[in-house]
């Protein structure tokens, strides 16, 4: 056995060993930071594209007293493609934020419309909605 | 042999040169580390806070004004009262009448399959303790109100704009006229009209922010207390979205009595009432057109608190009729991290200071606004 103690090259060596390890640690830090920015990200997407749903819901789609029906301006079928792009009518912009939206009659059933809400950030998060609506609910 | 000579000069220099280099790296790390660790927790927490905080709010707004699914009234309470308050009633913590408030509301809805019936002519006077009703029609001739409970709440209302919250306090079955005890609390209308007016299981929420602990809390049941709903809210506000057509005789609204008929508030002239003139012989909106078409457009607090007041200003039960005209609303909650040292100075990143001096750790508020339109008041709108 040699007792002459660590060789420097020994002690870089391990020094090495020991900051690779803390790398990989503060790296996990990294992550769940990361991941923690991504939900906030997903949760804000999805709450603005549950409220472009409700203004989309605000919109007069029913019949009046004769039984006639009574359609907003704003729940005209629209282009296709309004999801993918920014189409006039179907977008807004927020700050960090795209909203697109398109409204689609049934093929069967004119009166029933799907709506269709896409949120995408900056960065590419993104949420969507669809949901169905009736001329009357009941 | 053993050397006894030690280290060198050399030698301590070096090795204590990479001991410094590994304690200064760890030391490095472990600041931004303990920070992350402290600071991403509550950044999760807040999060979760607030989405749960929205998802309350708008599941029972959503719901809001759903009515009775049989009997004479039948369908959704927006056609004759406003389910939407911009303050609290029902509540253990109610408002005087003719206030709103923008951090609180109150919604009123009908459970599905709640208990329905109808006020009988045959009972006490309204104005006592107990309320004769007609039998339900679903349950046994022994048992005619089978399906009404004690401690349960319920709502009394015409087409008259008069609307009486009630909380049940025993149940009498006896035979010719069952009755519902409603004691210590006196309607505030006495004249409800036999078979017309319904008695329905009602469920009412309030919510409201508790500035003090910075909670957001909330009362469901008539007269419950107040429950935490959610911790280190600090902001919370209501804005109205309301329909420009203002009611009329085909659409929603209180019905008026017929032309030259005294209604049953005699602050209004025979065949008028809180919503509805009568102008050369016909019946007309009382309230403004306020654009054309059908898109909603926002109504001011102060609308809410200048009548004209149903069913009359003098009700300690009254609202204004322009709440009627309510179809969405507009929720902004703001919530903040718990931990005093995660916040820093009171700004545009914080409501309420903290200790945090290092911006490293700070977890800024988390604010969100969304509208949420209910269902049942949506039904019919006419441009």
């Amino acid at each position: 056995m040699s007792d002459r103690g660590f060789s420097l090259l020994e002690a870089i060596v391990a020094t090495a060993i020991v900051t690779s390890g803390l790398m990989a640690l503060a790296q996990l830090t990294i992550l769940a930071t990361r991941a923690n920015a991504a939900s906030r990200a997903v949760s804000t997407a999805t709450m603005l594209a549950v409220d472009k749903m409700e203004q989309l819901r605000a919109y007069a789609w029913t019949v009046d007293v004769a039984g006639l029906p009574v359609s907003d301006a704003a729940l005209q079928s629209s282009p296709s493609g309004t999801l993918d792009a920014d189409v006039d009518g179907f977008f807004d912009r927020l700050p960090g934020w795209t909203r697109r939206w398109s409204v689609t009659p049934l093929p069967s059933n004119a009166e029933t419309l799907v709506l269709q809400v896409r949120v995408v950030g900056r960065r590419g998060e993104e949420s969507r909605l669809t949901t169905a609506r009736t001329r009357r609910a009941n | 042999m053993r050397r006894a000579d030690g280290f060198s000069i050399v030698e301590l220099l070096v090795a204590s040169a990479v001991t410094l280099a590994v304690v200064a790296g760890i030391s490095a790390l472990l600041n931004p580390v303990q920070a992350a660790f402290q600071s991403q927790t509550e950044a999760a927490d807040v999060e979760q806070r607030l989405r749960v905080a929205a998802q309350m709010l708008e599941a029972d707004i959503a719901g809001a004004g759903s009515g009775p699914d049989r009997g004479v009234r039948a369908g959704p309470l927006g056609q004759t009262f406003p389910p939407i308050l911009p303050f609290r009633r029902g509540s253990g913590a109610d408002d005087p009448p003719a206030t709103a408030f923008a951090d609180r509301i109150t919604l009123v809805s009908v459970p599905p399959a709640a208990p329905s019936t109808t006020v009988s002519g045959n009972g006490p006077p309204q104005d006592s303790d107990w309320l004769g009703v007609d039998a339900q029609p679903e349950c046994p001739v022994s048992d005619p109100l089978c399906l009404f409970t004690a401690d349960s709440a319920a709502v009394v209302f015409d087409d008259s704009a008069n609307v009486d919250l009630i909380a049940i306090t025993a149940v009498s079955s006896e035979n010719p006229t069952p009755m519902l005890q409603h004691a210590n609390q006196h309607l505030t209308f006495a004249a409800y009209r036999p078979s017309a007016a319904a008695v329905t299981g009602v469920s009412t929420v309030s919510y409201a922010i508790d500035h003090q602990a910075s909670q957001l809390v909330v009362s469901s049941g008539l007269g419950a207390p107040d429950a935490p709903a959610a911790d280190n809210v600090v902001a919370l506000s209501f804005a109205y979205l309301v329909d420009p057509q203002p009611p009329n005789l085909t659409t929603y609204g209180p019905r008026p009595p017929p032309i030259d008929v005294q209604g049953p508030s005699l602050e209004w002239p025979p065949g008028e009432n809180c919503a509805f003139a009568v102008v050369a012989g016909a019946h007309v909106p009382r309230l403004p057109v306020l654009g054309a078409g059908s898109t909603l457009l926002p109504m001011a607090l102060a609308q809410f608190t200048d009548g004209p007041w149903c069913p009359d200003s003098s009700s300690t039960n009254r609202w204004d009729a322009d709440l009627l005209r309510v179809r969405a609303v507009v929720v902004t909650l703001r919530v903040q991290a718990a931990i005093v040292a995660l916040r820093g100075p009171a700004g545009l990143l914080f409501s309420v200071a903290g200790t945090g001096r290092d911006s490293n750790r700070w977890v800024p508020d988390q604010e969100v606004s969304f509208q949420v339109t209910p269902r049942n008041l949506n039904l019919e709108r006419v441009p």
